[in-house]
């Protein structure tokens, strides 16, 4: 077992990306004027989406991968639900159905990037062009709906604690950190470190690769329930966003683009930062033009982070 | 199938043939390695030792012949089952992860599980006694990435110790230990061989390997050629087995030592981080051609890279008058160093650029005009060196990458003496070409040596080392353990030195 303080020691980028996330919710709950725990439970629920898209970009990321469809998946997802539940009213039924379709683009994308060794760039690329036009001729414009207990779901309460509040940990602790403690955990930063090394120490490289992009597909579908959760309804236009935020995320909580390195936990923070950011700044009446301007940058500033900490180990190193 | 009754060795190789590209690295090997014994793999550079290693445990698989493991013939043969099998091998190359920390790496597949989860625990403890073994007292939570070269050689011997093998495969597990460590691995393997384990073993220091060894089985271009009991060998037969006799009278004349000239390349104390290489000294002075000599991946490349800029290195260069280390190629080239590279094709060459693009490229300021490239003078530029060099064909125009492996090399050749430094410096510039072409690139070095330029060469052929170099350094360990001249630069001399190189000391 790696103790909390040996954790934070080797991805000091979380403990940083945990202090910045804390300063933007405190200043948004501070500027937000009534702050009810109505408006704390959507406002959570609204992370949720994003929250488990990067976990699934971020495992990926880990690979040495990087998929560029997990917001395409997302939205088939939530066409899928919204429309296949519309008059039938069988939600379960069709969130089933839809995880199974995010499933299978995940490993279709597994497939091509593992056994056929095509880019993954280019791979997701296409596969996220292909499911996005799959969404569209299932929901052309945006409509189709879910009962109103399913849209319900994120505003109960167990006990004192919004449901959602309690998902935000609960998803990452129960979804991932089983597998991080898996082989397979250990095959796939192995993996992202180094394919030939992985290959000689006798890891299963080809399924260790293909399983990343099942589970990013699943983490992206779950992210597209939730936030079938959130609208009610289906849009073919709503997960563009999604793909680069997740990877912006996930660097921001210090997960390295070259592979290998970085903590789930650390993806969590870092697409809380990204998306609490905007609420501070619409909470702060930041007109929407400089709402850009100040999220580009602030990310530009993020992404230094963790490679300005890597900085300083690095030297020490070298005068020793 | 013919019943075999407990079968006596551990692993068969017979008839195992492996090419790559147009290259025999093994041309038919037989090797048994019985039950508890430790057989010595010997031979030169490129007779295909860590080839067949790597066939042994399952990284490559032979284009002809057969792998038996305890009797039994494999098909398709990966690392994985080689391990099942109950192989370990710690290649030349480390293969650690970075990211993960040493206990991970010790035990990257197989640890122990408690129901679908790593048991963490239960692994530690074998890690730690892996660990235990070769001595090393780390703790299982550091990072690889923070170790030390030698540190890295202990956790990956421990890696291939955890599975307790019967066979243990060890390509030269000793390069950059302390004495005390090396000590402590060679106690070990005896242990090992008591306890019925087999073990193959390669390493440069003769030593070594007289004091481990049960057998020699000695190597010689992609053939076993001679396969003796330790105790019926000395240590110089043993080197007279694995040169060769090809003598080959493709090299230019070398002048007569003339009177000292002028030092232009002047290195003390040239050091790598995180790798053994350290304490390196040498001076390259007008006029003189001077190889880096000894087997493969002892530093040679390394410091190569670190006089030429591409690599960060502690310690003095000294090129005229410019002092290092530089920082870039670009400080170096300006200082008046280039490094003619070892992978013409990754950094010599921009293969879809024609050949006259790729002959100026580094040079493009000298063939331009108000900032713009003239493409005639490109033009004059590269017709004069084709035929300089005499590339084939005399085609500016073609894609680089439709010449000839040698031709190739010419033109990354070319593009250096475009660039016209006062320090050229070669990485191995005639690998993988054919024997009419490394004839004419001896001549052109020579020739840049008689125009009075400084040649800094690296090679893992000692025939060609031995015939184009007025002085060789032998490379050990990363350091430099001999320097040959005049009647001194013989094959012999130079293989036993590169088989002596003593350990680091503590």
């Amino acid at each position: 077992m790696v103790s909390p303080l040996t954790f934070l020691r080797r991805e000091p980028a979380v403990a940083v990306a945990y202090i910045v996330l804390a300063a933007i919710v405190v200043g948004w709950a501070v500027s937000v004027p009534q702050l009810g725990i109505l408006a704390v439970t959507n406002t959570i629920g609204q992370k949720l989406p994003i929250v488990c898209v990067t976990i699934g970009a971020a495992i990926v990321l880990i690979s040495r991968g990087v998929d560029l469809s997990v917001g395409a998946t997302l939205t088939l997802v939530n066409v899928i639900v919204a429309k296949g539940t519309d008059g039938t009213g069988a939600v379960w039924l069709w969130v089933v159905i839809g995880l199974t379709a995010a499933l299978a683009a995940g490993l279709l994308n597994g497939i091509l990037v593992a056994v056929y060794r095509l880019s993954p760039l280019i791979v997701t690329l296409a596969t996220s062009s292909v499911l996005f036009g799959v969404a569209l001729y299932i929901l052309p414009i945006p409509g189709g709906g879910t009962p109103s207990w399913f849209t319900r779901i994120p505003l109960l309460l167990v006990g004192p604690v919004p449901l959602v509040a309690l998902l935000l940990v609960l998803i990452p602790v129960v979804l991932w950190w089983p597998l991080k403690r898996s082989p397979f955990g250990t095959a796939l930063y192995a993996v992202g470190n180094d394919e030939a090394a992985a290959f000689t120490a006798g890891i299963r490289v080809r399924a260790t690769i293909a399983s990343a992009y099942v589970l990013a597909g699943f983490f992206a579908g779950l992210g597209g329930v939730f936030l079938t959760m959130n609208a009610g309804s289906g849009d073919a236009g709503i997960g563009l966003p999604y793909t680069l935020n997740s990877i912006a995320g996930a660097v921001i909580g210090g997960v390295a683009l070259s592979g290998g390195r970085g903590a789930i936990a650390g993806a969590v923070a870092g697409a809380l930062i990204m998306s609490f950011l905007n609420n501070l700044l619409f909470a702060l009446g930041v007109n929407t033009y400089w709402q850009f301007v100040v999220t580009g940058v602030l990310l530009l500033l993020a992404l230094s982070v963790p490679l300005v900490l890597r900085r300083v180990p690095a030297r020490r190193e070298r005068t020793a | 199938m013919t019943a075999v009754a407990e079968p006596a060795d551990v692993v068969e190789l017979r008839g195992v043939r492996k090419r790559f590209g147009g290259v025999h690295a093994l041309k038919g090997v037989d090797l048994a390695v019985p039950r508890a014994s430790v057989i010595g793999l010997a031979g030169e550079n490129g007779a295909g030792k860590s080839t067949l290693l790597k066939v042994l445990s399952g990284v490559y698989a032979p284009d002809e012949g057969t792998v038996r493991y305890a009797g039994v013939v494999q098909e398709r043969l990966v690392p994985a089952k080689a391990r099942a099998a109950g192989i370990a091998a710690v290649a030349q190359e480390l293969s650690l992860f970075e990211h993960l920390d040493v206990a991970e790496n010790v035990l990257p597949v197989g640890a122990p599980r408690r129901g679908p989860f790593v048991d963490t625990r239960a692994r530690d403890a074998l890690a730690a006694d892996a660990l235990a073994l070769v001595g090393s007292r780390l703790s299982l939570r550091t990072m690889v990435r923070e170790l030390e070269f030698a540190d890295r050689q202990l956790v990956e011997i421990a890696r291939a110790l955890v599975s307790q093998p019967k066979l243990l495969i060890l390509d030269e597990p000793t390069s950059g230990l302390k004495e005390t460590e090396v000590e402590r691995l060679l106690e070990l393997v005896g242990r090992l061989r008591e306890a019925g384990t087999s073990i193959v073993f390669i390493t440069h220091r003769l030593s070594e390997m007289f004091r481990v060894c049960d057998r020699f089985v000695v190597m010689k271009d992609g053939e076993t050629v001679a396969d003796r009991a330790a105790a019926d060998v000395t240590p110089d037969e043993l080197v007279r087995l694995m040169v060769g006799r090809r003598i080959e009278a493709m090299f230019p004349s070398k002048p007569v030592a003339a009177e000292p000239r002028e030092v232009l390349l002047d290195v003390s104390g040239l050091a790598v981080p995180a790798t053994p290489i350290s304490d390196i000294d040498l001076t390259v002075a007008r006029g003189e051609i001077v190889g880096l000599a000894g087997l493969a991946g002892q530093g040679q490349t390394e410091i190569l890279e670190g006089i030429a800029g591409i690599r960060r290195v502690t310690g003095k260069v000294r090129v005229g008058r410019a002092k290092g280390p530089f920082r870039s190629p670009r400080r170096a080239l300006r200082a008046g160093v280039w490094l003619v590279p070892e992978d013409r094709k990754r950094h010599g060459l921009v293969l879809d650029l024609t050949v006259e693009r790729n002959l100026t490229l580094p040079t493009l300021d000298r063939v331009s005009r108000f900032g713009m490239v003239v493409p005639s003078r490109v033009r004059a530029r590269a017709e004069s060196t084709i035929r300089e060099l005499s590339i084939r064909p005399d085609e500016p125009e073609l894609d680089a990458r439709l010449l000839s492996g040698g031709n190739q090399q010419k033109v990354v050749i070319g593009k250096a003496t475009i660039v016209d430094p006062e320090v050229y410096v070669f990485a191995d510039p005639t690998r993988g070409i054919d024997v009419g072409t490394k004839a004419e690139v001896y001549a052109l070095v020579r020739r840049l040596a008689d125009a009075g330029k400084a040649v800094l060469l690296l090679s893992t052929d000692t025939t060609e080392i031995i015939g184009l170099c007025d002085r060789v350094l032998v490379v050990s360990s990363g350091r430099v353990v001999a320097e040959l001249a005049g009647d001194d630069l013989t094959e012999e001399r130079i293989t036993a030195a590169s088989f002596s190189g003593s350990a680091r000391s503590a």
